[in-house]
């Protein structure tokens, strides 16, 4: 039942966002919302690449410069800068990107699956043709899972 | 169909949980009172609903296992047998049993348990029982065979009739008292064997007689079959009467007592066994009197709690609703800078009041009483004190006192810790204690009390207390005391936090392993709470704990250490003091001593132990000190103290020991709660180490 379903509408939206010059897509389900950088608290003794925390309403959440996380540029933060919260499966975190490109709909199938080259990361879902570039579809959950897995190690 | 299947077995096994802890008490009150007959029929109940529900959500095995103490429980309730230690025990077995099961099923709704065991035990302890009546009964009877059908049939003999008939007739009771047993044996076997009773049913010397005599009269000379299935009615019937109204239990007796009496066949040949059983039900009237009062004043009670209806809300819910009152509080001050600026303070009066009120309402949401957890310890003080042979009594003083439900959750482990080592290293031996003139009970205290905004529970004991020259000796021997070392009684005394410190030569089966409380301190101080211990030889000790009421707000002192502004929990500082450069000795590749009054301590600077960037040098010291140390921790500046709301650390600060969570200060900012003692736990180890290591070579 629930499978047919989807036959039917299964145009997902997808916000597109670049990071340094690579172009980068999320499915628009796991966006809370985009944000202009906020004031952070820094974290002592923490990874080069988290910010610090913010107060989104009254949630204490931490932002994370993907650029710096995903080895990309190693940049200020600007205020042209964007800040995604990402709405992952039991919290929420703030994510730094250089800027919002757009939303876009796309059929599922339209997803093709990453290269499997033993060099891309597990973070990647697939592969999305976008205005005659390629465009990498990130899993933020696995994105953000791997945070601390890294730091304990 | 599935998800309404598996909230039945939740549901039920949340029931039960429940439950469990409200008959593992009665069981105990049980061996105290082993004639308190309302206090069998509660547990009776409740085994028999337990085994029904059990069974009708699908959990077999809880229900097969009930049906075996429920045979015991049945045996108890008639008066066959007698609540002894042995009993006692195998129903506590049989409760951890079914707790334990319930506890695993509320994780795996399918797991599977050992119960073979238990049952085995618990037909034993019943079979037992049979054997005796066997041997008592064997004279007058053919050979018995214990058929399980008889304890729903001997539940007749149990059918107390309406107390009010025997009321004129106290007499009866003495004369016949030493025959009551055997006839009540000898009832049970013919109903067992036979399924029918011979009375006499013309004896109107016995009121119980007189007054079914029209019923009687009309079976006269009828043998009449019982059917098991009617008598089972009967039991059910009975069974949910007394749930009902006590008018309804007098009704249903006068019913189920016309039936029984239609069971009767009135035969002129048997007029001894008739008067010692009536006798025997009168005497069984006299201990259910207690019962009817009792179960009017529960009725009362009833009705008082559906005055005040409760609900049961998942603690997840209560959390959100704390997180967003959080929030609104935040907001308000927020707003209410704004309303005073443009002169509208009334509203930003009312507003602030308005917030005030429902964060202490959404936190109160979230408190429920230590009377529960305190009453388990009951428990643990009656295996202990049978494992040493000693003899203790716990008084449980301030059940009503609440505190949040979490930091109860994580107290009952500590606590158990505490009774055990009262029972254990505190409380003598019945012999020692008569000739040190004491009462041969040793008295082990609880008592749970507020004081500001936090909850003290103190555990005392009257036993011989401990003696610090001991202590210190062991300390020595230990090598966690050098020999040049001199300290105070009380210093010598909190030894026992101290971890592996044990001072009992022979390490027990309750406790003297040296962990005990060692993670007691620890436990209590991760719930931001401290733990005291006072003790006088001879006399007893005392240990005190004070915990905070929630662990949602703590009472924080807001400091400034670097750029950036740190609350730490008030409880772990211990003074603050400007730091005086001339007190302050630095060595090179040392940690810098500090002269506190008459004592040198170590001074850690926060901004570098926590890789803080600060320009300035500090110059405030916060005094920390713990059960093994003492010393500074250097800050630019404190700020103010206020509650904070805490809210959990991100998954990106959890890898960073010493963040215990964040929270937002009131000018909006997030900012960190830094647990101290967490950030110099291994600092301390090192520095006392060294310590240790020049003290030895001095």
């Amino acid at each position: 039942m629930f499978d047919e379903k989807k036959e039917v509408n299964n145009i997902e939206k997808y916000l597109l966002f670049e990071l340094g010059k690579e172009l980068y897509a999320i499915e628009l389900l796991e966006v809370k919302e985009v944000i202009t950088p906020p004031e952070t608290t820094p974290i002592p003794k923490c990874q080069p690449y988290v910010c610090g925390l913010m107060n989104l309403r009254g949630l204490v959440l931490t932002i994370v410069d993907l650029r710096k996380k995903l080895n990309i540029t190693q940049g200020p933060i600007t205020p042209e800068n964007a800040v995604i919260i990402f709405d992952l499966k039991n919290r929420l975190v703030g994510g730094v990107v250089d800027s919002i490109v757009k939303v876009i709909n796309l059929k599922k199938d339209a997803i093709k699956p990453v290269p499997d080259d033993n060099t891309t990361g597990h973070h990647l879902k697939g592969v999305i043709e976008h205005e005659n570039t390629l465009c990498l579809l990130i899993d933020a959950n696995k994105m953000f899972e791997s945070v601390p897995q890294k730091k304990a190690a | 169909m599935d998800d309404l299947d598996k909230e039945f077995k939740q549901d039920f096994l949340t029931e039960a949980k429940e439950l469990l802890d409200s008959t593992e008490r009665s069981f105990l009150e049980l061996e105290q009172q082993p004639d308190d007959s309302s206090l069998i029929n509660n547990i009776f109940r409740f085994a028999h609903n337990l085994k029904g529900t059990s069974r009708a959500v699908g959990f077999g095995q809880i229900a097969e296992l009930t049906h075996n103490a429920e045979n015991l429980l049945l045996k108890l309730k008639q008066g066959e047998m007698k609540a002894n230690e042995r009993t006692v025990n195998a129903l506590l077995s049989f409760n951890d049993k079914v707790k334990e099961m319930v506890e695993g099923l509320q994780q795996d709704l399918d797991k599977q348990f050992e119960i073979a065991g238990l049952v085995l035990e618990l037909e034993q302890i019943c079979s037992n029982k049979i054997e005796t009546i066997e041997n008592e009964t064997s004279d007058g009877a053919e050979g018995t065979d214990s058929d399980s059908d008889s304890p729903e049939e001997s539940e007749l003999v149990d059918v107390a009739p309406p107390s009010e008939l025997f009321e004129e007739h106290p007499e009866s009771t003495p004369e016949a008292s030493p025959i009551i047993d055997e006839v009540q044996l000898a009832v049970d076997y013919e109903l067992a064997k036979n399924g029918r009773q011979n009375f006499d049913s013309d004896d109107h010397d016995f009121p119980k007689v007189a007054a079914s005599a029209d019923l009687a009269q009309s079976n006269k000379d009828d043998q009449v079959e019982i059917n098991p299935d009617a008598l089972k009615d009967l039991e059910e019937l009975y069974g949910i009467s007394k749930d009902a109204e006590v008018t309804a239990i007098v009704k249903a007796d006068v019913k189920v007592e016309a039936k029984v009496d239609a069971h009767i066949n009135a035969r002129e040949e048997n007029k001894i066994l008739v008067k010692p059983a009536v006798a025997n039900e009168s005497t069984k009237v006299a201990s259910k009197e207690p019962l009817k009062e009792k179960e009017k004043e529960k009725e009362k009670e009833n009705g008082k709690e559906r005055e005040d209806e409760t609900i049961r809300v998942s603690l997840m819910r209560l959390e959100k609703l704390n997180d967003l009152v959080g929030e609104l509080v935040i907001l308000q001050s927020v707003a209410e800078q704004a309303l005073l600026q443009s002169s509208n303070s009334k509203i930003a009066r009312s507003l602030g009041k308005l917030c005030k009120d429902i964060q202490d309402l959404s936190m109160s949401l979230r408190m429920v009483q230590v009377g529960p957890t305190f009453q388990k310890l009951n428990r643990t003080v009656r295996d202990t004190s049978k494992l040493l042979n000693k003899k203790v009594e716990l008084k449980i003083i301030g059940e009503t006192t609440e505190i949040d439900k979490i930091v109860l959750e994580k107290l009952g482990d500590p606590l158990v810790h505490i009774i055990r080592n009262a029972v254990d290293h505190g409380v003598e031996t019945p012999d020692v204690r008569l000739a040190s003139g004491k009462n041969e009970t040793g008295i082990v205290e609880v008592m749970a009390f507020h004081e500001g905004n936090f909850l003290v529970i103190q555990v005392t004991d009257d036993g011989k207390g401990i003696d610090p020259k001991k202590i210190t000796q062991k300390a020595i021997e230990k090598g966690i005391l050098s020999k040049s070392q001199t300290i105070t009684d009380q210093q010598a005394v909190e030894l026992v936090f101290h971890p592996g410190f044990s001072t009992k030569e022979q390490v027990s089966e309750v406790s003297g392993r040296g962990v005990g409380m060692d993670v007691v301190k620890t436990n209590i101080e991760s719930l931001g709470g401290s733990v005291k211990i006072q003790s006088r030889p001879g006399v007893g000790s005392a240990i005190r704990m004070v915990l905070p009421l929630t662990l949602a707000i703590i009472d924080g002192m807001q400091v400034i250490c670097g750029n950036q502004h740190l609350i730490i929990p008030r409880i772990q500082v211990h003074e603050v003091t400007k730091l005086d450069p001339a007190r302050l000795t630095i060595m090179t590749g040392r940690t810098p001593y500090y002269r506190l009054r008459d004592e040198v301590i170590p001074v850690f600077n926060l901004s570098k132990d926590f890789s803080i960037p600060s320009k300035m040098e500090p110059e405030i010291a916060l005094i920390v000190r713990t059960g093994k140390a003492t010393y500074a921790v250097a800050i630019n500046d404190v700020e103010r103290q206020q509650q904070v709301v805490v809210k959990p650390p991100t998954t990106e600060t959890l890898s960073t020991k010493g963040i215990m969570g964040t929270t937002i200060l009131s000018n909006g900012s997030p900012a960190l709660i830094l647990d101290l003692l967490e950030i110099y736990k291994n600092k301390i180890a090192k520095e006392s180490i060294s310590s240790v290591k020049t003290a030895g070579a001095a």
